[in-house]
């Protein structure tokens, strides 16, 4: 390993044969840089003549769009990518989590410049926290393989394993169909809704495009007073509903029948998760003894109505 | 019919154990299929986490090796669900057929079959186990973690479990399968004590969904077999399968089912609809992608797991009791396998307080005379 001064924007940074993150944010960088210069000189080698980086991808973004002249660096011997690319991920361990989009380009790279799939999957997977699984490998691959734009919001974003699994289970023109929903949502909210459409295309056999442009969800889709975030809430409950008609029944049915009943605000009836128990719980809000003895004469009260009954199974009526 | 073992492409034989009778028998048997020895198990866990499908490249597989630990367990069940108390035996591991839903898939570590040889520990420790609980009855079979009968042909393990309990009065022991692979059984005398059951499902699920397995007509065939010799035999209507079209297919089962077999010999039926851990949902889209079964309205149960949404089951097991009953099982004690004290009141019109209840409703019923 050789140490220089090169004039920054004389590195081929197109050549992103070693870089693992999918962005470089460098605005926390920068001042940084402003101050006290580069202290930890990033790694290059040379690829047909051109520098390329191996490890210091925002210490450099941040110094070209500072325009500094001249940059300390270290310059590697190292011909074989292979080799040269444990240094950025070596570094990187050392410091930080991997993302799982980090963690695919890892996989996909090493894929890429000939490891074995032994050596990955025994070697370099337990070093990223994973199953040492052939399966898992695979996944880490088509991960890697997904569009720039998912894989940049996934990494900000930090989604996890199973969302981009499922990802990866649509073709492309899927995903371009789908992502513009799924960004909008909170995680447990995206993985709901990929699975809902993915569950009711299998079952149905049919594309999501064909889901999306049918029914409730088109009308979603053009309503131009929607915000992004709120049309992507609405496709998601709409999904949501489609997946689980049943439950979506009851769960309406059980609303109705306690919004018949007339509860003062500080009386809540809630059903066991999934209607799966056959207890209901009754929430009770109160201020005092005097709030408590009152809404305890109101519960007697409602327990002798007939709806009650209903709440513990609200079609036995039909 | 093939047997199932001659899918066996491949053995591994841990260090040590050519000393085990049942191993020198088993290779004997299987003839000409290669041999490994290895150092251990986890050998082969590794190995097959470098392969694309462990669990299908498992099934050719077969691993000879002792079990250090317990051979008895109680069956694991589910928590926050109704148990019946059982005891499971784990000899041999894993199965070669290759059932869409089958848990085992996910639950074992090892994806190979494995044949734990240690038979002399084995008996030890049923003396010893049978000894302690000698004051109560005791349920117990073998096809919890592998289907009982599919390696039988090269093990021979049913004459032996057969001669072993028959004289054991209080407690029922019971062979599950779902295979063809009665020889051995029906080389044998009969005890009231001993059970061969038989999973069952629709004949369209059965092709579909349970890849390997014979025909259920076959499958009832067998059945009415055994219970000519003389044993009593007992039927395992689990999973319960939604899909367009179940009601008439599970009609059609039950009625061949009563038209073959003797109801006063079937000692039990258990019911059990689909359900399984979330992750082994993503595997089994990954292994059977044409499969449609994971797709119905599943929901977390109270244990976690995926399972039908309940007026669902309740509509599912009210049709099939309403079969049983009415094509010639009226007698026939039924019982729920994880399901709750709810489903069990609606459906069979009973409320077991706890497993030891439902245990004793099944092992104190009058024993069917073998002939």
């Amino acid at each position: 390993m050789r140490f220089t001064q090169i004039d920054p924007s004389k590195i081929d940074t197109k050549d992103k044969r070693f870089q693992i993150s999918p962005c470089f944010p460098v605005d926390s960088l920068i001042p940084s840089i402003k101050k006290t210069g580069i202290l930890n000189p990033p790694v290059l080698t040379k690829r047909e003549g051109k520098y390329v980086v191996v490890s210091g991808w925002r210490r450099i973004f941040a110094c070209i769009q500072l325009s500094i002249p001249s940059i300390p660096v270290f310059v590697m011997q190292e011909t074989k990518d292979l080799e040269a690319f444990n240094v950025p991920l070596f570094e990187n361990l050392t410091i930080r989590d991997y993302t799982q989009i980090e963690k695919a380009a890892v996989i996909g790279k090493l894929h890429g410049f000939g490891e074995s799939p032994e050596n990955i999957i025994k070697k370099y997977l337990p070093l990223l926290k994973a199953l040492p699984r052939r399966e898992i490998m695979d996944v880490y691959i088509k991960i890697d393989q997904l569009s720039e734009s998912i894989k940049e919001t996934a990494h900000k974003k930090k989604w996890p394993f199973g969302t981009l699994e499922l990802m990866t289970e649509w073709n492309e023109k899927e995903r371009q169909v789908l992502f513009p929903y799924v960004k909008e949502l909170s995680l447990n909210k995206q993985k709901e809704l990929i699975e809902s459409l993915f569950d009711i295309s299998r079952k149905r056999d049919v594309s999501i495009q064909n889901i999306l442009s049918s029914g409730e969800f088109i009308k979603v889709h053009k309503d131009d007073s929607l915000s992004p975030v709120q049309k992507a809430e609405k496709i998601h409950s709409l999904a949501r509903t489609e997946r689980y008609p049943s439950l979506s029944t009851w769960k309406n049915a059980f609303k109705k029948i306690s919004q018949n009943m007339d509860l003062p605000e500080e009386i809540a009836v809630i059903p066991s998760k999934f209607f799966e128990d056959e207890v209901i719980s009754i929430r009770l809000e109160v201020k005092n003894k005097k709030d408590l003895e009152k809404y305890i004469d109101k519960l007697k009260e409602l327990s002798s109505k007939k709806e009650i009954s209903l709440l513990f199974d609200p079609f036995s009526n039909d | 019919m093939i047997k199932p073992h001659t899918q066996i492409k491949r053995i591994f034989i841990e260090k040590g154990s050519f000393k085990y009778p049942l191993a020198r028998k088993v290779l004997k048997n299987l003839g000409s299929v290669p041999v490994e020895v290895i150092s251990g198990e986890e050998e082969v866990i590794e190995k097959y986490n470098l392969l694309k499908d462990p669990v299908a490249e498992g099934k050719k597989a077969l691993l000879l090796k002792p079990l250090k630990g317990d051979f008895v367990k109680p069956c694991p069940c589910t928590p926050h669900y109704l148990g019946c108390n059982y005891y499971i035996i784990n000899t041999d591991l894993n199965c070669p057929m290759d059932c869409t839903y089958c848990i085992l898939q996910h639950y074992l570590d090892n994806p190979v079959m494995v044949s734990h040889v240690n038979t002399d520990n084995l008996w030890e420790q049923l003396d010893g186990f049978l000894f302690k609980h000698r004051s109560r009855f005791i349920r117990i079979g073998t096809g919890e973690l592998g289907d009982s009968l599919a390696l039988d042909d090269i093990t021979g393990r049913s004459k032996e479990f057969i001669a072993y309990f028959r004289e054991k009065a209080k407690v029922n022991f019971e062979l599950k399968t779902k295979t063809v692979n009665t020889d051995n059984i029906l080389c044998e005398k009969p005890a009231d004590n001993i059970i061969i059951a038989w999973s069952l499902n629709t004949e369209l699920m059965a092709e579909k969904e349970e890849k390997g397995a014979p025909a259920v007509k076959n499958r009832i065939e067998a059945a009415f077999e055994v219970q000519s010799r003389g044993f009593r035999v007992a039927f395992h209507f689990d999973p319960l399968i939604l899909y367009e079209g179940w009601e008439q297919d599970y009609r059609d089962v039950i009625d061949r089912l009563f038209t073959r077999i003797n109801p006063s010999g079937i000692a039990w039926i258990s019911i059990g609809s689909l359900r399984f851990p979330k992750p082994l949902k993503t595997l089994i889209r990954k292994r059977f992608p044409s499969t449609k079964i994971i797709y119905e309205e599943m929901v977390r149960g109270k244990d976690g797991k995926l399972r039908y949404f309940k007026p669902l089951r309740i509509k599912l097991y009210r049709e099939i009791v309403r079969a049983i009953r009415s094509y010639g099982g009226k007698k026939v004690p039924l019982y729920f396998c994880m399901e709750s004290n709810e489903i069990w009141r609606k459906i069979l019109d009973k409320e077991p307080g706890s497993k030891e209840e439902v245990e004793a409703f099944l092992s104190l019923l009058p024993r069917f005379k073998a002939t």
